[in-house]
């Protein structure tokens, strides 16, 4: 069976328990997932009857699988990270949150797909919309009418290619390469397309960004892995993507909010990676996808922590946590050695395999660039935050956060386990070529762009230090609201309740269409 | 065979002898009321499962055919038998909490509106058609101003107004058939017809359109919607939108389908007529709702916009587009119902009928929020709801048949539907510092629509469970000479049972 299911009927049990029993029931939940998902034979399949079509419920390759257990483990570490905060409504989206993305890895059809995506958007809506936090109403309203034209557009990407092809199987499309496009573009969070993203991300209360950061993008990368792998053009705007993405991060002051510009920016990488269109592109992609659930979500988890003890999140207003809290320093500076592809990190593996991939010049240089960035703007993290001397201190408050560090604590290790024993992972993937990730050439390679960083960061430090500037808007998205709004407020003007009009207008429409018929 | 005349007797004989027993076994009445519809739903059933073999035809009073009052019941008029009695029954236990004042009126008038919708899909002749076409849109005048508020009075007497109209180019139109062919046998006139000049015929297909368009709403003959099916009791307003407009469509399918045969309608454009009306009425339908104030009157411009929906999938004249639309049918006449008694239930405890005043309310009705969320989403056409479903089966089948923009035109409608049912959802579940009122609902009046919402899982995963009910409509709608079959009580129908 599809092991999401485990998930999306947990979901109901988690509705009708309480306090400690609920909690474990989640816990319980997610480990046996986990097993379920380790355990799937490959190319296993299942398929069922539906409408005047079959739908693959199960359909097992590495890939799926791999991505599964990513997505599994995470799921058991957010629910343990959320523990102290989590209530009934928690645990139900995010069950149904992380069962749809779990499922929609495993179909085998458009249509389980469609459908898989859409209850992500339906559960991830809810999950954001909060009253804790009153600006949510509106992001949470913008978020779902945005992930709605890009269900809209893969709807009719995929009744295109049914109606040409006749087959709903889940394969590179062939037809309405525009709408999966756009689909695909806006769940990834494509620069251009990407403004639901930080607005939420950065909003929401931390532990549900924890989650969010996970999934809904990087289901946007499988799609993208699944139907339009080998779409050439797609790497320069890949590169795009992660140059600016990371420019935007390091101009935030507010952690998530950079954070959430780095999912952008990294996405990019996986983007580029997967346009290559090899199996080598492709293993990148995925595993440096797996990388950032674990390491993306391991930061958007230290800031959650310094959140929920210091109350603050502005980096102009922290400094010298590394003293207070020097377990979470720790995590933080492996997380952010992960991303900036250290060698004996995580992020060191894919981004080697990734460039490895691609051959295209233009396309080097600009990973190269981006990795610069993203090792640029983690510096200003960890130090700004963590080793900058404040002239008055941050206070902490004593809640307690062992649950919290608990679950870091296993990211971490899984974190440093792939950084220091890559094939684990890699032969999951059974790649084709071996790579000496630790060879002397590949480690400069690593080095090189965090040398660079710290150069930089010496040489310009006034202008990365965390400072206010003026946000300016740029979304043009809301002026097609005001577009149908016209349009309505038209319409609504000409019906205004006179009985003399609408019966003319009763009138007319028989004498023209008596006219068209008999002139017919 | 009996069950068919019975299904239209019970409700009439319910609806008069509900006199009596309001004023003698005033103990009874509740009892009476649900069990009359308990009945009408258990009749509908067990002839719907008689008709979806063997179509059947009764001759009332066993006079001859073409003489006499005659049933003709196909696997179409048997499904919708069943939509109206089902509906008509969950809103009858509605109802029983929800109307307190003139229940005498409000049954009485209830049971015979009931009567009229079955007579309607059961009929075999037109003059009958006409009579309870008359019957079911007298009863809605007067159930639309029942509350007895300025504006329902206005919006009941526009109602009528336009509705008169309509009644009167159907007379017309019926007084035409009559003359020029002599029967108003449903099922004769299939050969009839035949004879019939085709200016004449084009003359009779502007009346019907016209006539029954004003009554299910296409824009733009559909002004009158919004005022009544929002100044309605919200059981009635249910109701109306849920299954009286679907049934005027109905009649306006049968009598056209009878008339002419698909070459025919196809060659005089009919099908670009019914899906681009379809386009225009779902997005009319769907900006004009975009901006409403008022919860029940945004219901009602979205029940214009799904009458849209269902035009385009009408409009394609093939068997795969009428399942769609058939589906449709089935799935917003659920919908909807569960939304206006949700919104009746908001009401009822706000007191108030704007969204704005209806802030918060979630967090002292949690259930009926509940159940008006996923109700909204559903109706957007998210999946796994069931609305999803016929979206599918209409897309499907509009890009089959080349109609690109009207497919497309059903996923934009999807959008905007969303924005303003989002903004409801949004608002339901802000927070407030004070509670809204301190009017307590019937704790039985939620059990109503919570009842109708449990079927939206079923009907969405299990699709194929109804639609093997639904392939067998068009067999006999747009094929007609099986039409003509029933009455020679043949067996033979083309391209049925294999």
């Amino acid at each position: 069976m599809n092991p999401g299911i485990i998930y999306l009927l947990g979901a109901g049990v988690l509705f009708f328990t309480k306090d400690k029993l609920r909690q474990s029931i989640a816990i319980a939940l997610s480990i046996i997932a986990i097993i379920a998902i380790y355990t799937l034979p490959v190319s296993q399949g299942l398929t069922i009857p539906f409408l005047d079509f079959n739908l693959i419920l199960l359909k097992v390759d590495k890939i799926s699988k791999l991505i599964g257990l990513a997505f599994a483990f995470f799921g058991l570490c957010s629910t343990i990270y959320a523990s102290k905060l989590a209530d009934r409504k928690y645990y139900t989206l995010s069950q149904l949150y992380i069962g749809s993305s779990i499922a929609i890895l495993f179909v085998g059809d458009f249509f389980s797909f469609y459908i898989c995506w859409e209850l992500m958007t339906i559960s991830s809506y809810f999950l954001i919309f909060n009253n804790e936090q009153p600006i949510t109403k509106q992001t949470s309203y913008y978020y779902f009418i945005m992930q709605m034209v890009g269900a809209v557009s893969l709807l009719w990407g995929i009744l295109l290619q049914y109606t040409q092809t006749g087959s709903l199987e889940l394969t590179s499309i062939e037809y309405g390469l525009p709408f999966f496009l756009l689909a695909v573009g806006i769940k990834l969070a494509f620069i251009g397309l990407h403004t639901w993203l930080p607005q939420n991300y950065s909003n929401v209360p931390f532990h549900i960004s924890v989650l969010l950061s996970a999934y809904t993008t990087k289901i946007g990368v499988y799609a993208l892995y699944r139907l339009l792998s080998g779409t050439k053009l797609l790497g320069y705007a890949g590169i795009i993507t992660a140059i600016l993405g990371v420019l935007f991060a390091l101009k935030q002051t507010k952690v998530r909010k950079l954070l959430s510009y780095h999912i952008i920016s990294q996405i990019g990488y996986m983007i580029t990676a997967i346009s290559v269109g090899t199996a080598l592109g492709a293993s990148g992609g995925i595993v440096h996808l797996i990388n950032n659930v674990l390491y993306k979500g391991l930061l958007f988890m230290v800031i959650g922590v310094i959140i929920y003890r210091t109350g603050k999140e502005d980096l102009i207003e922290l400094g010298g946590l590394a003293k207070k809290l020097p377990l979470l320093t720790f995590y933080a500076i492996v997380a952010a050695l992960s991303i900036a592809g250290v060698p004996f990190f995580s992020g060191h593996i894919s981004k080697l395999v990734i460039k490895k991939a691609v051959h295209d010049q233009i396309l080097s240089w600009g990973l190269y660039l981006a990795g610069i960035g993203t090792s640029l703007s983690f510096l200003k993290v960890i130090y700004f935050a963590f080793f900058r001397e404040l002239d008055e201190e941050v206070e902490l408050n004593e809640r307690s956060d062992k649950a919290m560090l608990f679950s870091m604590g296993l990211i971490t290790s899984i974190l440093l386990l792939i950084g220091l024993k890559p094939h684990l992972l890699t032969d999951l993937l059974a790649l084709d070529i071996k790579l000496h990730y630790f060879s002397l050439k590949y480690i400069w390679k690593g080095v090189e762009p965090i040398i660079i960083a710290i150069i930089i960061f010496k040489v310009a430090h006034d202008l990365i230090a965390p400072h206010h500037h003026q946000a300016r808007n740029m979304d043009i998205y809301p002026l097609l609201a005001r577009g149908i709004n016209y349009l309505s407020k038209a319409l609504s003007y000409i019906h205004n309740g006179d009985l003399g009009r609408y019966l003319l207008w009763v009138i007319s429409t028989l004498l023209i269409l008596w006219i068209k018929l008999l002139s017919a | 065979m009996i069950t068919a005349i019975s299904l239209v007797v019970v409700p009439l004989l319910a609806g008069f002898s509900f006199l009596f027993i309001d004023k003698y076994l005033a103990k009874f009445r509740k009892l009476f009321i649900l069990g009359t519809g308990l009945i009408t739903l258990l009749l509908s059933i067990n002839l719907l499962i008689q008709v979806s073999n063997h179509p059947l035809i009764y001759n009332l009073g066993n006079w001859k055919e073409g003489i006499g009052i005659s049933l003709i019941i196909d696997p179409l008029g048997g499904i919708l038998a069943v939509l109206i009695a089902f509906i008509s029954f969950i809103i009858i236990a509605y109802s029983l909490s929800y109307i307190k004042n003139h229940q005498l009126k409000y049954y009485t008038l209830l049971f015979l509106l009931i009567a009229g919708m079955l007579g309607m899909v059961l009929t075999g002749d037109l003059f009958n058609l006409y009579v309870f076409f008359e019957i079911t849109s007298i009863i809605s005048y007067v159930l639309v101003a029942f509350n007895k508020e300025d504006i329902s009075f206005e919006a009941s007497f526009k109602y009528m107004i336009i509705g008169s109209i309509s009644g009167i180019l159907i007379l017309l139109a019926i007084i035409l058939i009559y003359q020029s062919t002599g029967t108003l046998n449903l099922a004769q006139l299939v050969i009839a017809a035949r004879n019939i000049p085709i200016q004449l015929k084009k003359v009779i297909a502007v009346l019907i359109l016209i006539g029954f368009g004003a009554k299910f709403a296409v824009v733009p003959l559909h002004t009158w919607l919004p005022d009544a099916h929002s100044t309605a009791p919200s059981p009635i307003s249910a109701l109306l939108s849920g299954v009286v407009i679907k049934v005027f469509l109905y009649a306006l399918l049968r009598v056209l389908f009878i008339l002419f045969r698909i070459e025919e309608l196809l060659a005089l454009d009919f099908n670009n007529l019914f899906v681009y009306s379809g386009v225009i009425t779902l997005f009319t339908g769907h900006l004009l709702a975009y901006r409403q104030d008022k919860l029940k009157r945004l219901l009602a411009y979205s029940s214009i916009a799904q009458i849209g929906y269902i035009l385009i999938g009408v409009g394609l004249f093939n068997a795969a587009g009428l399942e769609g639309a058939i589906y449709h049918v089935i799935n917003h006449a659920v919908v909807k119902g569960v939304l206006f008694m949700t919104a009746g239930i908001f009401i009822l405890k706000s007191k108030k009928k704007n969204i704005a005043d209806l802030k918060g309310i979630a967090y002292q009705l949690p259930l009926s929020s509940f159940i008006f969320t996923i109700s909204a989403l559903n109706i957007v056409g998210l999946p796994p709801f069931n609305s999803f479903i016929s979206k599918w089966l209409l897309l499907h089948a509009a890009l089959k048949a080349d109609f690109i923009i009207p497919a497309s035109s059903i996923l934009i409608g999807s959008l905007i539907s969303l924005s303003y049912y989002l903004r409801i959802i949004t608002l339901l579940y802000s927070k407030v510092k004070e509670e809204l009122t301190s009017i307590k609902v019937p704790y039985q009046l939620q059990l109503a629509p919570l009842l109708l919402s449990l079927f939206y899982l079923p009907l969405a995963l299990f699709p194929n469970f109804l639609l093997l009910l639904i392939k067998k409509a068009p067999l006999f709608l747009l094929k007609t000479i099986n039409y003509y079959n029933i009455l020679l009580g043949g067996e033979e129908w083309i391209g049925l049972f294999g």
